[in-house]
């Protein structure tokens, strides 16, 4: 805001002090109201598609916060023990301390909950239920808000339960009904006494979902049923949650200083105090900075069109106020006020259209947010995360600011560079003359070459994309302006041009075989490389193309009128192709990934289902028998621990959260997935057998550990040495990295062998899920959900997991296409703005054309024409750099192999077709205007 | 015989609340092959007179008759054809299509009258030799002198070998020198039988003419036949 201002001030100051120059800049503005709505609406989009990156990030954030408040409310830390181990905690349980208002002790486990009618069969089931032991009286007490706990009632007594919404809606009872839970081989039948809403402890959640199955059980009903445990599970926990002095979100300040006194307390146990709140946060924050981030990388392409429009809008006014302003400068007016009174005018624009654009920027995050919503009501219900629309007002004012300082830097730009015309040159319209260029700028544009053959040397040993694209685009520009009067100026600027344009489709695949992998500003700097060039390229030979157009029409006269303007106004029309070909390129893009993605069912659920075809997952508290599926039909079963893991990457002091899954020789035997990298070894058999016969190593996906969205970050790769700990006992061990999987849509986490679990998890390694190979995939899961509903039974096709999974990425370019579509509307505007300054502009030459004996209807159709050249040449471009960067990068895997180029003819045709529609339905205004121009009006109109 | 006769044209332009009654019912006729001058102190409504009579602009009321059409009852389109095929225009400067090079501007008119294009460019290319610009057949009209300029503009109204020229100030732009030259260039054409109509504030160039016409306040005040200075 304060940037706002301050960049402000200076026009403020020449609109109150210089009352001509005011005059001068507010009479433009005032006269001709439709244009000026015309150039706010075009640069209000790029102001628009920035606030809405920050907003959808806000969302998210606020989305996942939202959630950590409904699972955790006002607790900050647990500390957590196996049950047998309780009473490690009782000194941490009587902890008093000024910086704490609550300490609570709680027994939980995992288990299954169904509704059982007397035939033995499951009408309803729950499979992942937690049942939870506490003193309601306690609980209400915790933390300064008995209503933040969400717990109210008493305590249940035995047979009872107070049970969750969550669960209440997924079993279908309330009040009154019964249920019964299964865990460790047991069951028991509980009475619902009392409803309790997500919120705080009664939706206190140990698992990694963002639903709580909770059902709060009357103390020692969990000791009962583990008691004489009739199968091999994972343990109940003995917690103590504590929570911070002050309120749910401010207690987060004292994060450090209860940690610390934690462990005080805990001195002497292995017991590790989890910052579950702070951790929340945390991730709130990084995921919605990293969604962000991904929208503004993305809408950066939108944003870049929005900017060539704003020197395009700028340049108009100005060429159109040429003589005007040539007379001023004759009249005396100094060349710094002359750029004042034009910046002036143009700020006045700029700061409407950041005001209007940070509106309509919450108005299309809105839009996005509602299709998210869409998308994740699609996943799994368990995982699903409410959307909550929200922003910040500091992100408003950053889009705000963002927006503003990219118009001004434009317009004082654009303004000092048509300034510094020649006044004759002006008064006659002449073109001003190009000079050769000075020593020095010889000399510096050396040193740009110079600059960027150091940048592409040090790009290539350090395999980084973007270093050596930026490299080659710079030697590309340098030579084409050092070299500017040494050669031919068409043979220089092809070559250049045509150079850079290869290198920027090839840099790509070079930095992967070389071993780099493709950040998203190296994507940003290709695409805005290869634009520039195709631009370039196009606009030096525009005569011949235009010429050959003009022939191909049989030299009509409407052809050539519509053609001779875009081809005298070269960079006008230059600026304006590029505009669409930016945005052209990342939506055909996006298209193309999107339809190559979409057809992978096939090759995915061979890559991550390996020669299975049902995943089952069960309660770890009451694991499958997987032993007796077999029997049941399965033709190989390869059971998994599956385990909650606190893993440390390589050189990093923070823990995160992981899964962790530990197979045995049958899932070798059986056919696992595909590894992308196996590292040293001959076969993807040969690195699990590895991992089998090693307890130190490990295999991970390309996405362990990263929390943004977008493409892989990998935080993680082979060799490196990573820990796996377990959070309840604290027990630690190191593993090394051995090999790579391209994704983990089963969501197994890291791999390692059972035993290797084992040793670190002790008796809480349970295998909990499978692997499993049978004929027919879906009726196979339908009876194995049915049979062991007690153990929490979830069994899916994997080509049904992998379907869905693929229809959400699809569903997730549709949805990055539709924000970026609104650059599509940058370009469209782009083309009204520019053909309703056109009309304007040559207004007297229609009059003396149609005084020629031009009929109207040629004079509309000459605009047209004159508009739908410059849309087609820059969609063109667009789609054929879209083409070719994405089939240059299958050709280098960069994606993972088995990912073959297609062409969305569908998609790519509706986005010609519909850009084309829109620049022509942009243009039919003016163009009809143009027709309606009375000659003997126009002719008295002064130039 | 009359090639063109006004019969009552009236005029008013109206812009909000204001009205102007540029020209009140005013009868006028050209001869074939007759040379006109109008004149007249300014605002009394001349261009609008040349542009009503031509047809770039609409009136209120009377006709003007072409033989035995009245231009205003035709379509703009029919209109727009006449004009492309019998008449040619020169405006003051700087009224040339600047995208377009000199001869792409003269041959304008001849390919909308709907001449072959290369039949066009040849006469393009020839009546611009006549004007002495040969050697600027290339150039946009922003690389041209004004008087080069004002050249194309009657070569350009002269290509399509019109019936009619109606030229308003067509030397308001230039020096005397090349007014001159200009005036010349039409004196000849004229002499070849071309109807010329020139709104002048030139005394030295209305008295070049066969006919002075004076206008005040929208109205034809006198109408004068002049003995012939030169040819
Ligand atoms: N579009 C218009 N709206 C209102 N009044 C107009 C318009 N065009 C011309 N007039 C008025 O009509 C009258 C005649 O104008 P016209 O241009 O025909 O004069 P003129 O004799 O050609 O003058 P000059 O010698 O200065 O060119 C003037 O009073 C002028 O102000
Ligand atoms: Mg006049």
């Amino acid at each position: 805001m304060i940037i706002a201002i301050a960049l402000s001030l200076p026009f403020i100051v020449i609109l109150i002090a210089r009352p001509v120059l005011r005059r001068l800049a507010l009479r433009n503005a005032v006269r001709r109201p439709r244009e000026t709505l015309l150039v706010i609406t075009g640069s209000m989009l790029a102001t628009a598609l920035m606030t809405a990156a920050f907003v959808v990030g806000d969302t998210f954030d606020a989305s996942l916060r939202a959630n950590a408040y409904t699972q955790l409310g006002p607790i900050d830390e647990v500390a957590s023990v196996p049950l047998a181990d309780a009473s490690v905690l009782d000194h941490l349980a009587a902890l008093r301390s000024p910086q704490i208002d609550g300490v609570l002790r709680a027994t939980t486990t995992g288990a299954s909950a169904a509704v059982v009618n007397s035939a033995g069969i499951a009408s309803a089931a729950a499979p992942k239920a937690q049942l939870l032991e506490m003193d309601f009286a306690a609980a209400r007490t915790f933390g300064g808000d008995a209503s933040a706990t969400g717990i109210s009632g008493t305590t249940p007594g035995p047979g009872q339960a107070a049970i969750a919404q969550p669960l209440a809606d997924r079993l279908h009872i309330g009040v009154g009904s019964t249920f019964t839970a299964f865990a460790f081989g047991h069951s028991v039948q509980l009475r619902v006494v009392q409803l309790l809403p997500q919120r705080g402890i009664a939706g206190w959640w140990t698992g990694r979902e963002f639903v709580s199955y909770n059902a709060f059980v009357a103390p020692g009903t969990i000791a009962r049923l583990a008691a004489n445990s009739k199968v091999v599970a994972a343990p109940p926990q003995s917690s103590v949650l504590v929570s911070n002095l002050g309120g749910v979100e401010s207690g987060d300040a004292r994060t450090a200083a209860v940690v610390h006194t934690m462990d005080a307390a805990l001195a002497g146990t292995p017991v590790k105090v989890e910052t579950v709140k702070h951790d929340a946060l945390d991730l709130a924050k990084t995921a919605g900075k990293s969604l962000t981030q991904l929208y503004q990388a993305l809408g950066f392409f939108a944003v870049a069109a929005g900017i060539l429009l704003l020197i395009n809008i700028f340049r108009m006014l100005a060429e159109e106020r040429r003589s005007e302003l040539g007379m001023l400068r004759a009249m005396g007016m100094k060349r710094r006020s002359l750029v004042g009174a034009f910046a002036s005018e143009g700020w006045l624009y700029a700061v409407v259209a950041c005001a209007v654009g940070m509106l309509a920027g919450l108005g299309v995050a809105r839009l996005v947010m509602a299709g998210a919503a869409r998308i994740f009501n699609q996943r799994d219900p368990d995982f699903r995360l409410p959307i909550r629309f929200h922003f910040t007002t500091q992100s408003l004012q950053i889009g705000f600011t963002l927006g503003l300082v990219i118009a001004v830097i434009t317009i004082v730009a654009t303004s000092v560079s048509i300034s510094r015309f020649n006044i004759i040159a002006a008064v006659r319209d002449l073109d001003t003359e190009k000079h050769a260029p000075r020593r020095w700028a010889r000399v510096a544009w050396g040193v740009v070459v110079l600059l960027g053959a150091t940048l592409l040397f040090a790009g290539i040993t350090s395999h980084g994309v973007v270093a050596m694209l930026l490299g080659g685009g710079f030697a590309a520009v340098g030579t084409r302006f050092a070299l500017r009067d040494r050669i031919a100026g068409r043979l220089l600027v092809t070559v250049t041009a045509g150079s850079a344009l290869l290198w920027g489709v090839a840099a790509v695949s070079v930095a992967v075989a070389l071993g780099g992998d493709l950040p998203i500003a190296g994507f940003i700097v290709q695409g805005v490389l290869l634009v520039i060039a195709a631009v370039v390229l196009v606009t030096e030979y525009q005569g011949e193309i235009g010429g050959a157009l003009s022939r191909l029409s049989g030299r009509r006269l409407s052809v050539r009128l519509g053609l001779a303007y875009p081809l005298a106004r070269r960079s006008r029309t230059m600026l304006t192709i590029a505009q669409f070909a930016i945005v052209v390129f990342i939506l055909v893009y996006i298209s193309v990934l999107a339809a190559m993605f979409g057809s992978q069912t096939d090759s995915v659920t061979a890559k991550v289902g390996g020669r299975a075809t049902v995943y089952v997952e069960s309660n770890r508290a009451n694991p499958v028998p997987f032993g007796q599926l077999k029997a049941a039909g399965a033709q190989a079963v390869a059971p998994l621990v599956n385990v909650v893991a606190d893993v440390t990457p390589p050189h990093a002091t923070k823990s995160t959260k992981s899964f962790m899954s530990g197979f045995d020789s049958s899932f070798v035997s059986m056919g696992p997935p595909v590894l992308s990298d196996r590292g040293r070894f001959q076969t993807d058999a040969d690195a699990y057998n590895y991992v089998l016969s090693h307890p130190d190593t490990a295999m991970v996906d390309d996405f362990f550990l990263s929390q943004g969205a977008g493409p892989p970050s990998a935080a993680v790769s082979i060799g490196d040495v990573i820990t796996i700990t377990d959070p309840l006992s604290g027990r630690s061990q190191h593993v090394t990295i051995v090999a790579r999987s391209q994704n983990d849509w089963l969501g197994n986490g890291g791999l390692t062998s059972a035993a290797t679990l084992r040793s670190i998890y002790g008796p809480s390694a349970v295998a909990s899920h499978a692997y499993v190979r049978v004929a027919s995939s879906a009726s196979f899961s339908h009876t194995l959900e049915a049979r062991y509903y007690q153990q929490g039974a979830k069994a899916d096709p994997i080509r049904s997991l992998v379907e869905q999974r693929l229809s959400r990425q699809t569903q997730f370019f549709t949805l990055m296409r539709a924000f970026l579509a609104v650059g599509l509307v940058i370009g469209v505007a782009g083309i009204g703005v520019i053909m309703v300054r056109a009309v304007r502009e040559r207004r007297r030459q229609v009059g003396v054309l149609r005084s020629l004996g031009f009929p109207a209807a040629q004079v509309s159709n000459a605009f047209a024409i004159e508009a739908m050249f410059i849309a087609m040449e820059g969609v063109l471009i667009g789609v054929v750099l879209g083409f070719l960067c994405t089939w240059s990068i299958t050709l280098s895997n960069s994606f993972g192999d088995g990912l073959s180029f297609r062409v969305p003819v569908t998609a790519v045709s509706l986005l010609v077709g519909g850009t084309l529609l829109g620049a022509l339905l942009a243009t039919w205004g003016p163009a009809s205007s143009a027709a309606k121009i009375k000659p003997a009006v126009a002719l008295r109109i002064a130039d | 015989m009359a090639i063109l006769e006004a019969r009552g044209v009236r005029k008013v332009y109206r812009s909000g609340a204001q009205e102007v009654e540029a020209l009140r019912s005013v009868d006028f006729a050209a001869e074939a092959g007759e040379w006109v001058s109008v004149m007249g102190p300014s605002g009394s409504g001349k261009t609008t007179l040349l542009n009503c009579l031509s047809g770039l602009d609409d009136i209120d009321a009377g006709a003007v008759l072409l033989g035995d059409r009245e231009l205003h009852s035709m379509s703009d389109a029919e209109r727009t054809q006449h004009r492309a095929a019998s008449m040619g225009f020169i405006f003051q400067a700087y009224n040339l299509i600047p995208v377009f090079s000199a001869v792409e501007n003269v041959e304008l008119p001849l390919l909308l009258a709907g001449a072959d294009a290369r039949d066009a460019r040849r006469r393009a290319t020839e009546t611009l030799e006549r004007m002495g610009l040969s050697h600027r057949l290339r150039n946009r009209p922003n690389e041209l002198s004004g008087g080069e300029q004002q050249r194309v503009t009657v070569a350009r109204a002269l290509a399509g070998r019109p019936q009619v020229v109606w030229a308003d100030e067509p030397t308001g732009a230039l020096d005397s020198e090349t007014a001159a030259i200009v005036m010349d260039l039409l004196a000849e054409l004229n002499g070849e039988g071309l109807t010329l109509i020139v709104v002048t504030h030139d005394e030295g160039v209305g008295r070049r003419a066969h006919r002075l016409v004076q206008m005040r306040d929208g109205l034809i005040v006198s109408d004068e036949r002049l003995a012939r200075v030169s040819a």
